[in-house]
């Protein structure tokens, strides 16, 4: 009886770890690469990038029961992801760039021309303040609205727009200098 | 909406597409030509922001995971032994003569196979190291066996702990995925099976000389030609 008993809280507790390791795999599958490109843009290390969307998931793992809903599953790991971004700078100051040697996505498909234009906007992006960069990288790369990313970053709504709108200008801008530049040499 | 304020809303977020925003953008030609403007610039955004992700992460990021897992369940497991041992005592003391001990069930060999493969499925399915026949003699060689030629395309041999005895863990590859093949030396006091399955997987079990061989496959995957080319090969000298 003792041992019929403890049997199926065993068989009850390996099942709710296959449904956890599950959960865990589809989470991974569907966001590590947004996740990691977000890391990336913050630190601009491959290296470092990679390091913190492992230790991001890893507390993730450890801590999945606490997701209750899956729709916010990004916004949870952003959060997990800033913290351990802010870890790491109280632990040690990094100034690692390697930016220009990072290759961009399906290069195959692009011409020099739209290559070197890529590897321009690469160093422009890179040169946004964070107050900047991050509520851009949230909305182009995370895909969240005004309101989730004021939500993320603590600040109020038309923070983040003015934010954002800067943030595009400060490109634009320094796109329009770059091709008068062009047009003079040229 | 004025030009400032259309153009404040396009730059924060050129893909809005909100019915007002829209007939702003569509209200005179300087509004439209930011708007196209705009809608290539964050093209091109988009596609710089999209570095390329290392290979194979998402494979990293679930075997470290997996690792975690293992030393998690590996302090409660000792744990669970140690009351265990505690609660097998209490009623050896108590019962033994009160023929509580015949009632007390082994499992059979399929299931233990199944639990196996489930709980090694994130180290073995990562495994690929082609080993070559001497190394899959040389790890059988404990149990007194041999193939005589390679069992297919091998991807992991190795030893394993089967319902706590030592059995040869092998991984092939199947046509629905992995085959996983277990080599158990007889008197470890399981229940004999022929056949087991649950959704996902299924095997056989083949009676050798001293041992049985075990093999677990996709639910999908067709055992048997697997199952009996592995015994034809397989040469038992004690």
């Amino acid at each position: 009886m003792v041992f019929g008993r403890k049997k199926v809280g065993r068989s009850t507790v390996n099942s709710d770890m296959e449904e956890k390791q599950k959960r865990y795999e589809a989470l991974v599958q569907a966001l590590h690469k947004d996740i990691y490109r977000y890391a990336y843009w913050l630190v601009r290390n491959k290296q470092v990038a990679e390091d913190i969307v492992q230790e991001t998931f890893l507390r993730a793992w450890r801590s999945l029961d606490s997701l209750k809903d899956e729709s916010s599953a990004k916004a949870w790991l952003i959060t997990i992801l800033r913290r351990e971004n802010a870890r790491r700078f109280e632990r040690k100051q990094f100034d690692l760039v390697d930016i220009e040697d990072h290759n961009v996505a399906d290069t195959t498909s692009m011409t020099t021309e739209q290559t070197i234009e890529q590897q321009w906007l690469y160093k422009q992006i890179d040169k946004l303040e964070n107050e900047y960069k991050e509520p851009l990288l949230l909305q182009v790369v995370g895909g969240f609205s005004g309101d989730e990313i004021a939500d993320l970053l603590s600040l109020n709504k038309n923070t983040v727009m003015t934010r954002l709108f800067r943030a595009r200008n400060q490109l634009r801008e320094a796109l329009e200098n770059e091709s008068q530049r062009g047009a003079q040499h040229g | 909406m004025d030009e400032l304020e259309f153009r404040r809303q396009l730059l924060a977020n050129p893909r809005e597409r909100e019915s007002e925003f829209m007939a702003a953008a569509n209200e005179n030609s300087s509004n439209r030509k930011l708007f196209d403007e705009m809608q290539s610039f964050e093209s091109k955004l988009e596609s710089a922001l999209k570095v390329d992700v290392p290979e194979g992460m998402a494979e990293r990021l679930i075997l470290r995971q997996s690792f975690d897992t293992g030393r998690s369940q590996y302090k409660r497991k000792a744990r669970l032994h140690l009351a265990l041992a505690a609660s097998v005592a209490f009623a050896l003391g108590l019962s033994f003569n009160s023929g509580l001990l015949s009632k007390f069930q082994q499992p059979d060999i399929g299931s233990v196979a199944l639990a196996h493969v489930y709980e090694e499925m994130p180290y073995t399915s990562q495994a690929n190291e082609h080993p070559n026949l001497a190394m899959v003699n040389a790890k059988l060689a404990r149990y007194g066996a041999s193939f005589d030629s390679m069992p297919g395309q091998v991807k992991y041999v190795n030893h394993c702990s089967y319902h706590g005895g030592p059995a040869l863990h092998m991984v092939i590859d199947g046509k629905m995925g992995d085959i996983n093949v277990f080599v158990v030396p007889d008197g470890r006091g399981l229940k004999p099976s022929q056949s087991f399955g649950d959704k996902r997987m299924h095997g056989l079990v083949q009676t050798l000389q001293n041992a049985s061989m075990v093999i677990v496959g996709d639910r999908m995957e067709t055992l048997e030609p697997t199952l009996q080319s592995l015994s034809k090969n397989f040469v038992q000298s004690i």
